[in-house]
């Protein structure tokens, strides 16, 4: 069968031999032609010069015939090598007949001519008289070529009597008379040759061929042209030919590429679902077994558990993330987030961690920027805590800097961009390991991923999503010294502006710092006289004391950590005293709850989370944390998180608190099910789309948690059927999934589901969404 | 993958291409020739109806020489026994001296073989013309049952059998022996067969001392009485038809052999012969188209009454003779 696919090639192959032939054979033809020309052409210069000749020829000084004999004998040469046609052949021979029998004629009327225009002296006066009027007479004849004449001269031969031999002119009587006889029978016949040779159109003829050839030359000259085109076109033709195959296999190529790819985004789907369950089931589990009784050791080897399953977890969604976005799945939301909610996600996320290495995490936000902001807030704080928790693997001891500000018009930009720096004292980077930084899998030395772990798609990843977010991200560093990496990102500020969070700026307020890193105090004394504080700094506790002896101060912001002592002891020292400011707050990147603890002061202390914010700051300066920590309270332990947490049993026959779950997998059914009760609510099982139905008709429930993925009906059959009896509003469907990908989230609305959750399951994400339907316990 | 693909592609076009080539190169034949020396003569003009014979000429030797040897080899004749110089002796005048010729098993011809010497010159061969030049006039004697008898396959046939001819066509060319190179080396080697410096020539480039008185006086009689009007250029004849017997009757020993009316059949022309050459015509007897006549004297009486109508005195026809003696000479060396 793949025979016929060449079959144009092969047909383009016949052209070219078909063509080149004919071109071949047109040249042959030509050649030939063209032979045939050359002897036409001295015809052509031959046969003048013999009419001329031949018309010479009864000419007297005409002697001999050499010349007309040598161009008789080349033309004839040359007749045999010309082709003519009959016509002309016919013509030619006749001339040349005609020729001859004249040359005959002529030579000898010539000598008879002159002798008998000889002068003859004749003793005979008779006899001369009868001569000369012989003569006369003949002359006559020969110009006149009247009969009359003729028959006059005959008369006068007749005269001669020619029978008397022994005569004594009788031998030139004789000659007269044979003579003058002869030429009186041909002289006609010779004027008659010579007529019809001089009228002979031999030369016409000769040319006409010649112009037939010429043209047949000409024709065959274009034939050539045209067949030597025609191989140059069949080569062409060829050349497309190929150019064609090479696109259709390009095609075919591409084909099977998009065939891969589509193997690649199911199979990205189908990852998705299949690690993410087992994961859930994992981390669940984990979980739920943290929250039982367990002795040290135990406990000990469960959070390790816990520690591995959450990188482990964060390295398949990164590798997934990078597999979406590569394959332009990635969607980038444009939605309305707050900024400052942001901030407090990634404070929450890296302050401990920060804290428990040693390293200062400072965020310096310029107050201008607008809290309310458009884009992707789940992508933006993906990319910021990248970058920071590189910063705080990276660095050994020093500070991390979150730089946060607005650049205005650029020259070549139109829309203001927001940028965020991130500045640490780490390790650092050569130059040849910046230049490989955001390429995937590339750690900037091998050796650090034995060190520092990790599976260098983050930064890669970070560049995508600033790439598909249109911004920019870059480094600059020195090795040993640190690094600074800057995203860029366009700044869009959505119509209707909330009013920014509150930030009351306090004016005269007096504040003392209670700092030890040089860089955190530059930024919260900035930040502080930006509020319109006048702010003091001092490093060490006795700094401090000696600063209260000598001014009065409003607030004293205490560090926890100082070099070789606590802000505790400040505290606990300078309240003996009497200059000791009106309020005390810590700043710690520990927990309030972790303060709390370990702090021995009962007096109601404010605490205030690092990283500062300029937010936070406010808050602080203007009692509202206050109102958020009654101090009491707050300093006992809190006992609940030692306790496991006991189930609340006795479910509820009022299923106003009662909630559905269909799910297959028995490990996420106990997972979940601890989660909702944890929430306060009661929960049903069912075990597929088939049993849902059934406990739907019987039961009345708000809310109905769907898993996609189950045996006898899915739950995608089970929606589509549901809906049919129930409308959205009367029955909540909400799909438990780990395919969230766009187009499957456009799915689930389409088949009528009012929302979906993901797995592994999220507390807050399920508190989220169900404390709209139910009185959920905190 | 896309290696074989071209490369059968371009194997296809070099097959398709083995079509025009070969047509090519079946068609280019005829155009091969191998160089060869054209003979070339070196003409003396001179005034007068007589010019004398090229002293000088070219010619390519080595197919002269094999033009020789086929001259004078009988296996151009049927039973090997007739050769070319059997009736064109070269030592005797170019002519065998028979009124006519013998061919094999002793079959008589017809008419007086002419003299070979200068026939190039001729612009017809042949008593009546029929061969338009020496090239053609070879086939005539090769197949005519009553001379050679023979035919150009068997002639190449028995050459190729030769050691010596086979060897020597090959050398001169690429197609061996043919029927067409045979008759160029003849050819070449009549071409050779020129007699320069006869006693009129020598005469009429200037050395008056060439001629005898009584030749003078021939020569006189030659060209007032008209003999010139038609014996004239530098064969002294041999290039114009004229009739037997223009003004007067021939005798009727010549009235059997009608001339060219033989190939022809127009009644104008009876009795009309190509005008032979008077060129060594002293050692060319016996005279005429059917050699009947053997001695000159005769001859030149027969001429003088019928073509121009005149009886000569003994005297004159003695002058005459004596001139038509100046007419001989030697075969060219050839350089």
């Amino acid at each position: 069968m793949t025979k016929f696919k060449y079959i144009p090639e092969i047909f383009c192959l016949l052209l070219f031999t078909y063509f080149s032939t004919s071109w071949v054979l047109s040249i042959e033809d030509d050649r030939s032609k063209k032979a045939l020309l050359a002897p036409l052409l001295t015809l052509e210069i031959l046969i003048p010069q013999h009419k001329v000749e031949l018309l010479n020829a009864n000419f007297s000084d005409q002697l001999h015939y050499d010349k007309l004999a040598q161009l008789q004998f080349e033309i004839e040469g040359l007749l045999f090598e010309a082709t003519l046609n009959q016509k002309s052949n016919r013509l030619l021979k006749d001339y040349k007949e005609t020729s001859l029998n004249y040359i005959q004629l002529t030579s000898m009327l010539k000598t008879s001519q002159r002798l008998i225009s000889e002068n003859s002296s004749l003793n005979d006066q008779k006899l001369q008289g009868l001569m000369d009027a012989i003569r006369l007479q003949m002359f006559a004849f020969i110009t006149t070529h009247k009969q009359e004449d003729k028959e006059k001269v005959v008369n006068l031969l007749n005269k001669i009597d020619t029978g008397n031999t022994q005569q004594g002119n009788w031998q030139y009587l004789q000659l007269i008379k044979l003579h003058s006889l002869f030429v009186l029978d041909n002289y006609e016949l010779t004027a008659s040759y010579r007529q019809k040779l001089i009228e002979m159109p031999v030369i016409e003829s000769v040319i006409k061929e010649l112009e037939q050839l010429n043209i047949e030359i000409d024709k065959i000259a274009l034939k050539q042209l045209i067949a030597l085109f025609s191989v140059v076109l069949v080569f062409l033709f060829l050349f497309i030919l190929i150019i064609k195959r090479h696109q259709s296999a390009l095609e075919e190529t591409s084909e099977l590429h998009r065939k891969a790819v589509q193997v690649k985004t199911q199979f990205l789907a189908n990852m998705s679902h299949e690690i993410r369950t087992p994961m859930t089931g994992v981390i669940g589990l984990v979980e739920l077994t943290l929250q039982t009784d367990l002795d040290e050791e135990q406990r000990d080897y469960l959070e390790k558990i816990q520690f591995s399953a959450d990188s482990l977890l964060v390295i398949i969604n990164d590798i997934l993330d990078f597999s979406k976005i590569e394959s332009g799945k990635l969607p980038i939301e444009h939605i309305v987030w707050q900024h400052d909610k942001l901030i407090d996600n990634v404070n929450m996320m890296l302050g401990k961690v920060a804290e428990e290495r040693g390293i200062e995490l400072i965020f310096d936000l310029a107050p201008d920027i607008p809290n309310q902001m458009v884009g992707d807030p789940v992508r933006v704080n993906q990319i910021l805590l990248n970058l920071l928790s590189n910063a705080i693997k990276f660095t050994e001891h020093g500070h991390v800097i979150l730089k946060g500000s607005i650049i205005n018009q650029q020259e070549d930009n139109n829309t203001p961009q927001i940028l965020y720096q991130i500045k640490d004292t780490g390790i650092g980077l050569s130059e040849e390991q910046q230049s490989k930084l955001f390429q995937r899998f590339s750690q900037a030395d091998q050796s650090t991923t034995r060190k520092y772990g990790g599976t260098g798609l983050g930064l890669a990843i970070s560049k995508l999503l600033v790439d598909l977010m249109e911004g920019d991200i870059n480094v600059t560093s020195q090795l040993g010294k640190g690094s600074t990496f800057s995203v860029h990102l366009p700044l869009v500020v959505p119509d209707t502006d909330i009013a920014p969070s509150a930030i009351v700026k306090q004016q005269g307020m007096r504040l003392l710092l209670l700092e030890d890193n040089k860089v955190t105090q530059g930024v919260i004394k900035k930040m502080a006289e930006y509020l319109g504080a006048s702010v003091v700094l001092s490093a060490t506790v006795s700094e401090a004391k000696a600063l209260c002896h000598q001014q009065q101060f409003d607030i004293a912001l205490v560090d926890w950590h100082l070099e070789g002592e606590t802000g505790l002891s400040f505290i606990k020292e300078i309240k003996q005293q009497s200059c000791c400011p009106k309020k005390f707050v810590i700043c710690s990147a520990y927990s309030q709850g972790f303060i709390e603890k370990n702090s021995t002061i009962d007096d109601a202390i404010l605490y205030l989370a690092k990283p500062l914010t300029v937010l936070s700051l406010s808050k602080v300066l203007n009692n509202e944390y206050a109102e958020i920590n009654p101090a009491p309270s707050q300093v006992q332990l809190n006992n609940q998180h030692l306790q496991p947490v006991k189930e609340k049993l006795a479910p509820q026959t009022d299923h106003h608190n009662t909630i559905l779950l269909v799910e297959d997998n028995k490990i996420n059914q106990l997972i979940a099910s601890k989660l909702l009760i944890k929430l306060g609510l009661n929960v049903d099982v069912a075990e597929n789309g088939q049993e849902a139905i059934e406990m739907i008709e019987n039961n009345n429930y708000r809310v109905v948690l769907m898993d996609i993925q189950m045996p006898i009906m899915d739950g995608k059959e089970a929606t589509i059927e549901l809906r049919k009896t129930y409308s959205t509003e009367q029955l909540n469907i909400i799909a438990l999934t780990a395919n969230i990908t766009e187009e499957h989230i456009v799915y689930y609305k389409e088949i009528g589901m009012n929302g979906h959750l993901g797995k592994p399951y999220e507390l807050e994400k399920i508190r989220e969404i169900l404390t709209v339907f139910y009185s959920l316990n905190d | 993958m896309y290696t074989k693909y071209y490369i059968s592609l371009i194997l296809g076009v070099l097959l398709c291409s083995i079509v025009p080539i070969t047509v090519y190169l079946l068609s280019g034949e005829k155009t091969t020739e191998q160089a060869y020396i054209k003979t070339v003569y070196y003409f003396e003009q001179v005034d007068g109806p007589i010019q004398p014979i090229p002293r000088k000429l070219d010619i390519d030797k080595r197919w002269l020489t094999l033009g020789k040897a086929l001259f004078h080899s009988p296996l151009l004749s049927k039973d090997n026994t007739i050769s070319c110089s059997s009736c064109h002796l070269i030592d005797f005048g170019g002519d065998d001296g028979f009124p006519v010729s013998t061919g094999i098993k002793n079959a008589e011809g017809v008419r007086n073989s002419p003299t070979v010497f200068n026939a190039s010159f001729n612009f017809r061969q042949f008593w009546d013309g029929r061969a338009s030049s020496l090239s053609e006039q070879i086939a005539g004697p090769v197949h005519n049952p009553t001379e050679m008898g023979s035919s150009w396959a068997e002639v190449v046939e028995k050459l190729n059998k030769d050691a010596y001819f086979s060897k020597t066509f090959q050398k001169l060319s690429p197609q061996g022996i043919t029927t067409d190179n045979i008759i160029k080396a003849i050819t070449i080697y009549e071409e050779s067969l020129i007699t320069p410096n006869a006693p009129i020539d020598r005469y009429l480039l200037g050395d008056k001392s060439a001629l005898s008185e009584q030749q003078k006086r021939g020569l006189t009689y030659f060209i007032n009485y008209g003999c010139a009007s038609c014996h004239q250029g530098k064969n002294i004849g041999g290039n114009i038809f004229q009739k037997l017997g223009r003004v007067n009757d021939i005798p009727e020993i010549l009235t059997l052999d009608q001339g060219k009316f033989e190939v022809t059949k127009r009644d104008q022309d009876r009795y009309i012969f190509k005008v032979p050459s008077l060129r060594n015509i002293a050692d060319t007897g016996p005279y005429f188209h059917n050699g009947s006549i053997d001695n000159l004297p005769e001859a030149v009486r027969i001429m003088a009454s019928s073509q121009l109508g005149r009886v000569l005195t003994d005297e004159e026809v003695r002058d005459i003779v004596a001139l038509l003696g100046a007419f001989s000479s030697k075969v060219i060396e050839v350089q």
